[in-house]
């Protein structure tokens, strides 16, 4: 398998912080690679990294086998690019802050303008200027900046950043699609886990500028922890009388029964009747595995509220 | 030298749509209608009376002939264009980080070395745009005030005291663009050609005038006297040495600092 983007003991020091320590990555052609992190995990500096913006304290980034401080000319115009918060030249129109970077990315057929604008749902606004945008038509202008050149690589940081629910999904659909048809390798950075949980093909976790774990999403699922989730028609006395089987059982915010005991997850059915039995029948017994959150939680101790979101907050 | 002109088309779609280059033009045009104005003044004494401050003012210039209205409108440029000029350089350079948009312009098949080249010619030409609407209006402006007849002799060297004024002055501007760049912004580079401004000024009133590049473009005015107008070919070389300077290290800066 090709691979795409490497780091290899990439670091980088701002005086007293070490913003990213020793990470070393890789990803494959084609791949849809997640980069999870909470705020001020490394993320944002990692991609600066890798698309030369910064130079790295230790170690090195490489892009298409090429240290990326090495790349010149026609090297960038593989890559696309989006890095925090998107912003274009506020007094210039969508079409115009596109003209730019048409430009600037030597392109010839100036149709993919008009092509962008398109795709990406801009055509009625382009003509407003960038100051007038909505910060989701902002981010959509970002998006279209980062794919006019038709990269085989892209490399987004927060990509669905401002964007609405169906706006959202249909950036996942972009991105699977320019993945699966034309083997663009993408690298997305997200502190959402529920966006990039849908979209990658494998996950990186980074916490305070380490790499923690970095895994196939296949093999994700096996490794978050399932559990036996109950409801009755009075979850109080079913508490007792499951604690009094000997299974330690959690209240849930809304008030369901969480077990996790692995007798129970594997013979579901005793508990049920022994409920039945006790007048207390279940109107839900299922089994559930943690969301993508819980797992990251987990693995970077941070019970933090507000650090990692869900799309739906 | 299709990647300049490519870099050349983005800097002058930003240049005709930013409000700041029509402000540039309206300042310069208002500055140079003033002078002409107390060039009409000087002319006709019995009007100085009658206005002001205008008319105090106008009795500093001396006599109100071309050689004087040359001299006038080269000084303005040597001062006025130390300020406007580096107001142009910081804004053209210092957008790119008040506006967020420098990351456009770093991983990219063109160089940030002729990203910088782009933007030091287009900050040339908006320059001399300016500088060209100065002396046209001048010049209409002294024809229209009635002035002595415009001789040949007297056209070509207040013409050239006037370019080269406005040159020199131009020259001095390139370590704007790297303070603008380094100060990620336009406080620090503002700061800068302030200083050097009121620097300038005091440098030249001991004396020392000659050595410092700022000073050089007012100096070869004539704003301190024609003695001093007189300056050897070191303060020439100075002023395109430290030019040279002011691009080479905008162009490492650009090329070495981390962009974050």
């Amino acid at each position: 398998m090709n691979t795409i983007i490497k780091t290899k003991n990439l670091s980088k020091n701002y005086k007293t912080t070490k913003a990213v320590q020793n990470l070393s990555l890789t990803v494959n052609k084609g791949e849809i690679y997640g980069f999870l992190g909470v705020n001020g995990a490394g993320k944002t500096t990692t991609i600066r990294l890798l698309l030369g913006m910064i130079n790295a304290t230790q170690g090195t980034a490489y892009i298409n086998e090429k240290p990326v401080n090495n790349i010149k000319g026609k090297g960038w115009n593989q890559v696309g690019y989006l890095v925090e918060d998107t912003y274009s030249y506020p007094e210039l129109t969508v079409k115009e802050n596109l003209e730019i970077i048409y430009h600037l990315r030597n392109l010839s057929n100036k149709n993919v303008i008009d092509q962008m604008i398109t795709k990406l749902k801009l055509t009625r606004y382009e003509n407003v200027k960038f100051k007038n945008l909505s910060s989701g038509n902002k981010q959509r202008l970002g998006l279209a900046k980062a794919l006019i050149h038709n990269p085989e690589i892209l490399i987004l940081d927060e990509p669905t950043k401002g964007l609405d629910p169906a706006g959202i999904v249909e950036i996942r659909k972009l991105l699977k699609d320019l993945s699966q048809k034309n083997n663009t390798t993408i690298f997305i950075s997200s502190h959402i886990l529920s966006e990039v949980s849908k979209l990658v093909d494998r996950i990186a976790i980074i916490h305070e500028g380490k790499l923690i774990q970095e895994i196939d999403h296949e093999d994700l699922e096996k490794l978050k922890d399932k559990y036996l989730l109950i409801d009755t028609v009075d979850n109080k006395k079913a508490q007792s009388i499951i604690s009094e089987m000997g299974y330690e059982v959690f209240e849930n915010d809304d008030y369901t029964l969480r077990i996790d005991n692995i007798q129970a997850l594997s013979y579901p059915e005793k508990l049920s009747v022994k409920l039945v039995n006790k007048g207390v029948p279940p109107k839900t017994i299922k089994t559930e595995q943690e969301d993508l959150e819980s797992y990251f939680l987990k693995l970077t101790n941070n019970n933090g509220p507000g650090e990692i979101q869900d799309e739906t907050t | 030298m299709r990647q300049l002109k490519k870099v050349l088309k983005t800097e002058f779609l930003k240049v005709k749509k930013a409000k700041i280059f029509w402000i540039t033009i309206i300042f310069f045009s208002f500055i140079t209608i003033i002078i002409s104005l107390m060039m009409f003044i000087l002319k006709n004494p019995e009007l100085a009376s009658q206005m002001g401050l205008l008319g105090a003012k106008s009795q500093i210039i001396g006599e109100a002939n071309w050689e004087s209205y040359f001299e006038i409108l080269s000084q303005i440029i040597a001062l006025g264009g130390l300020i406007g000029f580096g107001f142009i350089t910081t804004w053209i350079f210092g957008r790119e980080f008040t506006d967020k948009t420098i990351d456009d312009l770093i991983s990219l098949p063109i160089s940030r070395t002729k990203i910088i080249t782009g933007k030091f010619i287009i900050m040339f030409i908006w320059n001399l745009l300016l500088i060209l609407l100065v002396l046209l209006i001048g010049l209409l402006g002294g024809i229209i005030v009635g002035l002595d007849e415009l001789t040949k002799n007297i056209m070509v060297s207040g013409i050239q005291l006037f370019l080269t004024t406005s040159l020199l002055t131009i020259l001095v501007s390139t370590f704007v663009a790297f303070f603008a760049s380094y100060g990620r912004g336009y406080l620090l580079s503002l700061g800068y050609v302030i200083s050097t401004m009121v620097l300038s000024q005091l440098v030249a009133a001991l004396g020392h005038g000659a050595y410092l590049p700022w000073s050089i473009p007012a100096l070869y005015s004539g704003a301190a006297g024609p003695e001093q107008a007189q300056m050897s070919w070191f303060s020439y070389t100075l002023v395109i040495i430290f030019s040279v300077l002011g691009y080479i290290v905008t162009v490492l800066w650009w090329n070495k600092a981390d962009h974050n």
